[in-house]
């Protein structure tokens, strides 16, 4: 299984960033190789669209979970269309930290909102 | 002759100033090109003639020609497109119309279908002499964030031989960019605060960007410091009129009263503007 986590910088001082469209790098990590894989969220520079690109970003990595602080509303139209699983986590979380409370299943899912 | 009333900084008086110089002109053209929140007409209270809708086109995805390959989500500027599996969501709020997805398409799978974004109405209000000018305004819809077409649309409307006033959108982005090209003069309404200068020299730099010659207005003008003044100085851009704050005028505002049919010598005041502003546009 992949799970994408919106981070604030790639490698070992990776925290949980708050936006899921404008952050500025994804970690996906592969629960089975236990190994993490780095990429910038092109969202960031993005004069708009930055959730509906970000999803699809992870569309294409063939992502199954992901976990951030908060999604647009587009975003989710497009995650929850693709079946992606969108998960919560606070701010700040160092990544390891993400990962493990995922393994113990402490994360809440998204509530998604209709509007 | 075009001139864009601008600001940088929002709530300055760049409808006061438009409203007021479109009653004083000769052979005035009004276009309200603030289409979020277009307010001119509260204040001409023009008969409105015409309505036209304004439409931009979106892409519309053929199901059977299209393959899935994700090319168009991937060369789309805003990220309207998304490709999901066998499903293509298409965010008409997101597309800006430039037909880039529909030329990529390796399948010819995209055509384009229109979307209304806003409308424009037009029509004719009368000057304080009791000539009847032209009146446009544009008004986009709610929650339509893509308002440079309705702009550009009423802008289409310009008859060169009139003094054509255009009441541009605060800020200095795109849909004031969109107002002031084209234009052949631009005068900045602004107040004498720390937040009006800063914004005043955004937007001056946009006139500069666009090679426009600009002068300035400062309304409430007896309030807050100098340095607008200082400003105008030091980067030789003319100052065209001060109005000092009165609280009459704001009164007659708030009822929607143009200040030159309010007071004589506000009129005197806005016709000494029109006249200052014919002349720098001619140097």
């Amino acid at each position: 299984m992949k799970i994408a986590v919106s981070v604030t910088t790639a490698g070992d001082a990776a925290s949980l960033e708050m936006r899921f469209g404008r952050c500025p790098c994804f970690a996906v990590y592969d629960s089975e190789s236990k190994e993490f894989e780095w990429f910038e969220n092109a969202g960031i520079k993005a004069t708009s669209g930055a959730g509906t690109g970000a999803a699809q970003a992870l569309i294409n990595r063939n992502v199954d979970i992901v976990i951030s602080g908060q999604y647009g509303p587009k975003a989710v139209q497009v995650l929850e269309a693709a079946k992606i699983k969108m998960l919560l986590a606070p701010a700040g979380l160092p990544l390891k930290e993400v990962i493990s409370k995922w393994r113990a299943d402490e994360l809440k899912e998204y509530a998604i909102q209709r509007f | 002759m075009i001139i864009a009333i601008a600001s940088g900084k929002g709530g300055t008086g760049k409808t006061t100033i438009a409203t007021n110089l479109a009653l004083v002109a000769a052979q005035a053209q009004y276009l309200d090109c603030d289409v979020e929140e277009p307010n001119g007409h509260l204040f001409l209270k023009p008969e409105i003639e015409q309505k036209i809708a304004v439409e931009v086109p979106v892409p519309r995805i053929d199901a059977e020609l299209c393959s899935h390959c994700g090319t168009c989500a991937n060369a789309c500027e805003f990220n309207a497109l998304a490709v999901i599996g066998e499903k293509v969501m298409v965010f008409n709020d997101l597309c800006h119309g430039c037909g880039t997805c529909m030329l990529v398409c390796p399948e010819k799978a995209i055509s384009e279908t229109a979307k209304i974004i806003g409308k424009l109405e037009n029509g004719r209000a009368q000057s304080v002499s009791g000539e009847s000018f032209t009146f446009t305004h544009g008004v986009s819809n709610v929650g339509n964030p893509l308002t440079p077409p309705i702009i550009k649309k009423a802008k289409n409307l310009i008859d060169n031989g009139r003094f054509v006033i255009l009441d541009a959108p605060p800020g200095t982005s795109c849909p004031m960019v969109q107002t002031l090209i084209g234009s052949d003069f631009c005068v900045f309404v602004t107040e004498p605060t720390p937040f009006g200068l800063n914004d005043l020299k955004l937007a001056v730099g946009v006139a500069r960007q666009l090679e426009i010659n600009c002068g300035i207005v400062i309304n409430r003008a007896d309030s807050g410091d100098d340095e607008i003044i200082k400003y105008c100085r030091q980067e030789k851009i003319p100052l065209l009129l001060e109005i000092p704050f009165n609280r009459d005028l704001a009164f007659a505002y708030s009822k929607g009263e143009a200040a030159v049919q309010h007071s004589a010598d506000l009129r005197a005041r806005f016709q000494d503007l029109y006249a200052k502003i014919v002349a720098e546009v001619k140097k």
